[in-house]
């Protein structure tokens, strides 16, 4: 059984029955995690902001740090692995912010409104959100049961459903 | 012992900061030193010099052919870099893990480099340059948790428990229950260490520069906004999390929008990807 860690900026699909996604540092940003039950694939996007349209030519190397071209990447990815697109369904986690609010809240949420506007659009549906606060957040994907787990530091895993 | 009385013994003990930093800055920014002058300076501290050759033949610089002294390093990597791979090298040595913000040396390490590098993006938008002081400043703006991490971590339930019955930061409940906070214990470690006074203070009121004595220097604001930019994206992140206040002001007093801050974090994400093997090579020492 392998873990696979998902990087800030980065999205990955997977289809291994023995693999588990992990997605660490979830601060502001956001991760978006989606599912088959049926094909057993899935995967998750670890995005920090909602457009790409701020970023320079630099940054547009990076697609997967930008909801509007992280998500139709990290789903094109999955279908190629064998999900149906209407099969799939959506976790999301993160859109923490400091106290004060401020442009950590407006950065949050603009991700998490991106996300939940692009996910309706592909007929993707939220089955569970576990955002807001301000603590950092680790979440799980196992890739044989679709089960998605989350942790808060010094906290035990709990399954977001 | 009282728990100040620890505190202070732990500041006591705290080892000497290597004089040969302060002393390449202080030629660097004399511009009637010698090119001379300065590698024979920099030759004096051995693990200075090994990591500016290191930095040097890194793929972040991309030369060609390997350099292999001093001399040749610096006429590479050009003065401003030098300063830089200097202090990162001099100061990367006191990371060491924080128990109670559950931070490792390497955590620690790249959330200072994370807000080094976004305090200069910041700088060169708002200041229309960079600024090796800033730098300098936000590169060590935690150095206060090395020293305060065993206390917190003594005292955690209770900084938690007050956290949650004052709803206020974690700064707010470390100064309630330990009766200081690591932002004020850094600008003591800068003192201690015969850093500028600016430097001491944009650490010590990094967290709150609305509460400094001389508002308009910009440096505390600068470091707090690239803090909070780490902090958001996660860059070494501890148990603290974004616990802590992020001030409004900080971005209007500069006229900073929403766009430029987020243009910001996407350029501090390219840079620190170009930077890892830079920032891996002056791996600190895990205590």
């Amino acid at each position: 059984m392998s873990q696979i860690t998902i990087k800030l900026a980065d999205a990955v699909a997977n289809n291994n029955p023995n693999d588990t996604l992990i997605a660490y540092g979830i601060g502001s940003t956001l991760a978006v995690i989606l599912y088959d039950e049926g094909a057993k694939a899935g995967g998750i996007v670890h995005f920090m902001l909602s457009n790409s349209a701020v970023g320079s030519l630099k940054t547009r190397e990076y697609p997967a740090m930008y909801a509007d071209s992280g998500i139709p990447q990290l789903v094109k990815s999955c279908v190629e692995l064998g999900a149906r697109k209407d099969a799939l369904t959506a976790r999301l986690a993160g859109g923490a912010f400091m106290l004060g609010k401020g442009i950590s809240q407006s950065v949050s949420d603009g991700n998490l409104s991106a996300a939940r506007t692009i996910l309706l659009k592909m007929g993707i549906k939220v089955e569970a959100e576990n955002t807001g606060g301000n603590h950092m957040r680790t979440v799980r994907l196992d890739i044989s049961t679709g089960k998605v787990y989350l942790r808060r530091p010094n906290c035990n895993w709990e399954e977001i459903r | 012992m009282t728990l100040d009385s620890k505190i202070g013994r732990s500041l006591n003990r705290l080892p000497a900061f290597p004089a040969t930093v302060h002393k390449v800055t202080s030629l660097i920014n004399n511009p009637d030193s010698s090119l001379f002058e300065l590698v024979e300076v920099i030759r004096l501290d051995q693990a200075i010099t090994a990591n500016i050759l290191r930095m040097c033949n890194s793929a972040y610089f991309g030369l060609r052919h390997k350099v292999d002294n001093v001399h040749d390093a610096i006429m590479y990597l050009g003065k401003q870099n030098v300063v830089r791979a200097v202090m990162a090298a001099g100061t990367s040595r006191f990371f060491k893990d924080t128990p109670g913000y559950e931070a490792e040396a390497k955590d620690l390490w790249e959330h200072a480099v994370g807000t080094a590098l976004m305090s200069q993006i910041l700088a060169k938008k708002i200041l229309k340059h960079e600024d090796s002081q800033l730098f300098t400043a936000a590169l060590m703006h935690d150095i206060g948790k090395i020293i305060l991490g065993e206390f917190v971590s003594e005292k955690y339930h209770e900084i938690k428990n007050s956290m949650s019955a004052r709803s206020c930061s974690f700064l707010e409940a470390e100064e309630e229950v330990l009766g200081m906070n690591h932002a004020g214990i850094g600008g003591v470690i800068a003192a201690a260490w015969n850093f500028p006074q600016d430097i001491q203070q944009a650490i010590a009121y990094h967290h709150r520069p609305d509460r400094h004595p001389v508002m308009a220097s910009p440096m505390p604001w600068l470091i707090h906004l690239a803090d909070q930019g780490c902090l958001m994206m996660g860059i070494g992140y501890g148990t603290d999390g974004l616990s802590y206040h992020g001030l409004d002001e900080a971005m209007s007093r500069f006229d900073f929008t929403n766009k430029d801050f987020e243009e910001a974090m996407s350029l501090l994400f390219a840079e620190l990807d170009g930077a890892r093997e830079l920032i891996g090579i002056v791996q600190p020492k895990v205590a």
